[in-house]
């Protein structure tokens, strides 16, 4: 299936404060299934509350996720703004 | 009467303890899981002529088990089959808490879902169907605001009616 071509970017580079749409998680599907658990799933919105050279506090709904910066790498998201 | 056991099941930070707090009171022990540095709470709780012991299970996303916390929750739901898991569920994250419903549905344990905080979620404009949703899974949905004590009697009611309904099942489990 073809999807519109979307800019995307690793999480890792978003920077905070960054509202983004979670695209896809590359690499290990372990960690891809473990995300999923945690309610990262593509077509999520994430928020950056904190980006600490690439290790990550994120926020998912009212949940507050630490990320470290192989993860955060490995997570393609889209900007929502 | 013969002892039944119900096991709090659900997402950290859902809720579960006050669920636990509200149904068993002041009768609790709290002691740890065999060899584990994970606390372990249990409760007596009474169902009409039946005693229930309810066991607050830790806090976690899937039964996966790659945390100590997920490992002692799925082999007490595995191993000591209890005879009915409530699934404790934040309403306001429905989506993500939805993941553990959807293994524990697939275990076959006698399950009731307890949609916590619906109070939050009416402050942020939400909409529950409950009868879709109990439609959907097959199994009984409590509303609840348990910080309130909304919805206790209801949860009450429907373990009972479970219970009533499928008694002394193949208890003991797998060895």
């Amino acid at each position: 299936m073809m999807q519109p071509v979307q800019r995307t970017l690793p999480l890792a580079m978003a920077g905070t404060g960054a509202r983004v749409r979670l695209v896809e998680v590359t690499g290990n599907q372990r960690s891809a299934r473990r995300l999923a658990e945690l309610g990262m799933i593509p077509g999520s919105h994430l928020t950056i509350m904190n980006d600490h050279g690439g290790t990550l506090l994120i926020a998912v709904g009212d949940t507050r996720l630490a990320l470290g910066a192989g993860v955060a790498h490995s997570v393609l998201v889209s900007a929502l703004d | 009467m013969a002892d039944l056991t119900i096991a709090l099941a659900g997402n950290p930070n859902v809720g579960k303890s006050t669920v636990f707090n509200a149904l068993t009171g002041m009768r609790q022990h709290v002691g740890n899981w065999p060899g584990k540095t994970v606390e372990r709470k249990e409760g007596q709780l009474t169902l009409g002529t039946h005693t229930a012991t309810i066991v607050d299970l830790p806090g976690t996303y899937s039964l996966t088990a790659r945390s100590l916390e997920e490992q002692i929750a799925r082999d007490f739901i595995i191993r000591e089959r209890p005879d009915a898991v409530v699934n404790v569920l934040d309403v306001a994250n429905l989506e993500r808490n939805l993941y553990l419903t959807a293994q524990l549905l697939e275990m076959e344990v006698p399950l009731v879902l307890v949609l916590n905080m619906v109070d939050v979620a009416d402050a942020r404009g939400l909409k529950l169907d409950q009868p879709a949703l109990a439609a959907a899974l097959g199994v009984p949905v409590v509303m609840m605001a348990a910080s309130r004590g909304q919805g206790m009697d209801e949860l009450k009611r429907v373990l009972s009616q479970l219970i009533a309904s499928a008694p002394a099942q193949a208890r003991g489990g797998i060895a």
